[in-house]
């Protein structure tokens, strides 16, 4: 009976009536799926309130078993036209005053703790679905969070959108002052990037060590010409977040200024950091960049394979990355691709040279917003796609490093608009899978099949 | 006295139908006007029979707003019976007011509406159920109400120019 409990999944009804009736029957159909590769998973459970606007969620779990869960809060449904009135002087137009909400799920509990917001002043957050927070966390149970927000530059008096870092060292019931991560900049863009903004200095990324070294990256205006491409920065702190060291140019200006930024730790000092680099004529290239020694150094960027994609445009595109041991693994969205999709490469770490890509997902019309995580050698690959209807969620799994892939799955989620998935691992290996449902943040967890058969 | 009347008459149902046939033109432009996925699937439908140019824009893509001008200029130099400039900001409609300000600001001529769905793939749908969420992105509609260019990232305005001849113009 304990058998048939586990399996009270999405075909309750079913299954019960199988365990009255024919439980030899019920056993016998529940090996076969679990032998088969079929990963079960239980029901999801929402972050967020249903009467407020949440998007952009993304996930980390600490060693105890807790999920923390933080995502943009664009205020209470029916609620219009925030206006920015915390910012002194602020309107400008480049807008989006939202805060950042967090939660909790502790091991053992129904659901999540009520959230609470981690910006001082309400509407601080610069929140878009595509301009997303980030958490993460370390061995010694600290949460980290980076977020875009608001602001007004103190250099020139003009309405600003800035990278800010902020941590909870007593296991996410408070959360430090946020500090800014990039300097504030002389110069005013008000005429070139047009929507209000002096300065922007955004799409933030962060990866944290199991040590508590803590790596953030930014896209950066600062030296922005009319050939409109930002520089990447980088700022780290090697002590769990209480200090910072001072932020280092770490690209000039070649960088897309609103593509997104992607960063991942290997071990204590292997890191990856990708971005989209302007090549040529107006390409918007994915490139993954490694340093192998904390941060201290950077090698030059390597280019993610893939049909060259022309577009002087918004493509606000993130490559997800993921670490399996000795391999990088990249899941980015090409626009140049036919039909448009996501393209999947890894390469072994101590060359980075990326074998041919894959789609992740051939029958999709369009697929986009990826996220990858790993355990060992499973690889979690998640994102949203059109197949022949509505929006959906898919994932797959690869449990040989990458090598070959289990078919795609389809996340049930009812009829919801959904969208936007998040990934994290817990200690007990299991996989967190987070999204978008409407306006409501949903979580679950994943288990990886034992077996399966692959696709190549 | 009655040919007359008969003339009075078409007149009227000549205006009528003109009216219909730009429903843009009657929108303020000093107003942002919400569109759902219908009131998209009425304004392509009112369209039919001139060249459309859907375009895509948002407070937040830079080179959204420095296509703008140019595509404002091709509204002016094309016979307003023949070509329509359908403009859809993508900002999130809580924002309308805000937007509203800054179109004002910017671009005061511009006839827009903005994305009143709860994200932007729900509206573009209707046009492009394909869609990769990239602006600007413009479609180019035939008398026929047909899409017949798609066009992603910033052009210039020959390129547009050329493209709304090939659609018939």
């Amino acid at each position: 009976m304990a058998a048939c409990n586990t399996m009270q999944t999405k075909h309750r009804s079913a299954v019960k009536r199988s365990c009255g009736r024919f439980p030899i029957v019920a056993v016998a159909a529940m090996l076969f799926i679990v032998g088969t590769s079929a990963p079960h998973a239980a029901e999801s459970v929402a972050a967020s309130a249903a009467d407020r606007r949440a998007q952009a969620p993304v996930v980390a779990v600490t060693k105890d078993g807790t999920v923390h869960a933080i995502w943009f809060d664009k205020g209470a449904v029916g609620e219009a036209d925030r206006k920015g009135a915390h910012v002194d002087g602020g309107r400008h137009s480049h807008q989006a005053f939202a805060d950042l909400r967090y939660a909790r799920w502790l091991p053992g509990s129904a659901g999540f703790s009520d959230s609470i917001r981690i910006n001082p002043k309400p509407g601080q957050v610069w929140g878009f679905s595509i301009s997303r927070p980030v958490i993460a966390t370390d061995d010694q149970g600290r949460i980290h969070i980076v977020y875009p927000g608001n602001g007004i530059s103190p250099k020139t008096g003009k309405s600003v959108a800035s990278s800010f870092y902020s941590r909870s060292i007593d296991g996410g019931q408070t959360f430090g002052a946020p500090i800014q991560l990039n300097g504030d900049a002389d110069e005013d863009l008000s005429a070139l990037i047009m929507g209000g903004l002096a300065q922007a200095q955004v799409f933030t990324a962060m990866a944290v060590s199991e040590q508590g070294a803590v790596h953030t990256f930014w896209l950066d205006t600062r030296g922005m010409t009319e050939s409109m491409r930002a520089a990447l920065y980088y700022r780290r702190s090697d002590d769990g977040g209480a200090h910072f060291e001072d932020e280092v140019r770490l690209q000039e200006n070649d960088q897309c200024p609103c593509c997104q930024v992607s960063a991942v730790t290997e071990g204590p000092s292997s890191l990856f950091v990708s971005a989209r680099q302007i090549t040529g004529d107006n390409i918007r290239t994915p490139s993954v960049m490694q340093s192998a020694d904390g941060g201290e150094s950077f090698g030059a960027p390597v280019e993610t394979p893939g049909t060259p994609w022309r577009l002087e445009g918004c493509p606000l595109k993130l490559a997800a990355m993921a670490t399996t041991p000795d391999t990088i693994h990249s899941l980015v969205h090409n626009g140049a691709e036919d039909p448009p999709g996501l393209l999947y490469a890894r390469a072994a770490q101590r060359d980075m040279s990326f074998l041919p890509p894959q789609k992740i997902h051939p029958e999709a019309a369009v697929s986009d917003s990826p996220a990858m995580a790993s355990i060992g050698d499973t690889l979690l690959a998640a994102w949203h796609a059109k197949v022949d209807g509505p929006r959906r969620i898919f994932y797959r799994f690869s449990l040989d490093g990458g090598e070959s892939f289990l078919p795609v799955q389809t996340l049930s989620t009812g009829e919801s608009s959904v969208g936007y998935p998040a990934l994290a691992t817990t200690p007990d290996r299991r996989f967190v899978l987070a999204w978008q449902a409407n306006e409501v943040i949903q979580v679950k967890f994943v288990d990886p099949p034992r077996s399966g058969v692959a696709l190549r | 006295m009655m040919r007359r009347g008969f003339a009075f008459l078409w007149a009227v149902a000549g205006l009528v139908v003109a009216s219909a046939a730009l429903a843009s033109d009657k929108h303020d432009p000093a107003k942002l006007v919400p569109m759902d996925r219908e009131a998209l699937r009425r304004e392509l439908s009112i369209s039919q029979g001139s060249v459309v140019l859907v375009n895509l824009w948002a407070t937040w893509c830079t080179p959204c707003l420095r296509e703008i001008p140019d595509l404002l200029a091709l509204e002016s130099e094309l016979p307003t019976n023949d070509f329509r400039l359908l403009a859809i900001s993508m900002d999130d409609a809580y924002s309308a007011g805000w937007v509203t300000e800054f179109k004002a600001k910017h671009f005061p001529s511009l006839v827009s509406f903005i994305n009143a769905e709860l994200d932007m793939d729900t509206l573009v749908s209707v046009i492009d159920p394909v869609w990769n969420e990239t602006l600007p992105t413009s479609y180019i509609f035939n008398r026929e109400g047909e899409v017949v260019k798609k066009v992603q990232g910033k052009k210039p305005i020959e390129f547009f120019r050329e493209q709304l001849a090939e659609a018939g113009l």
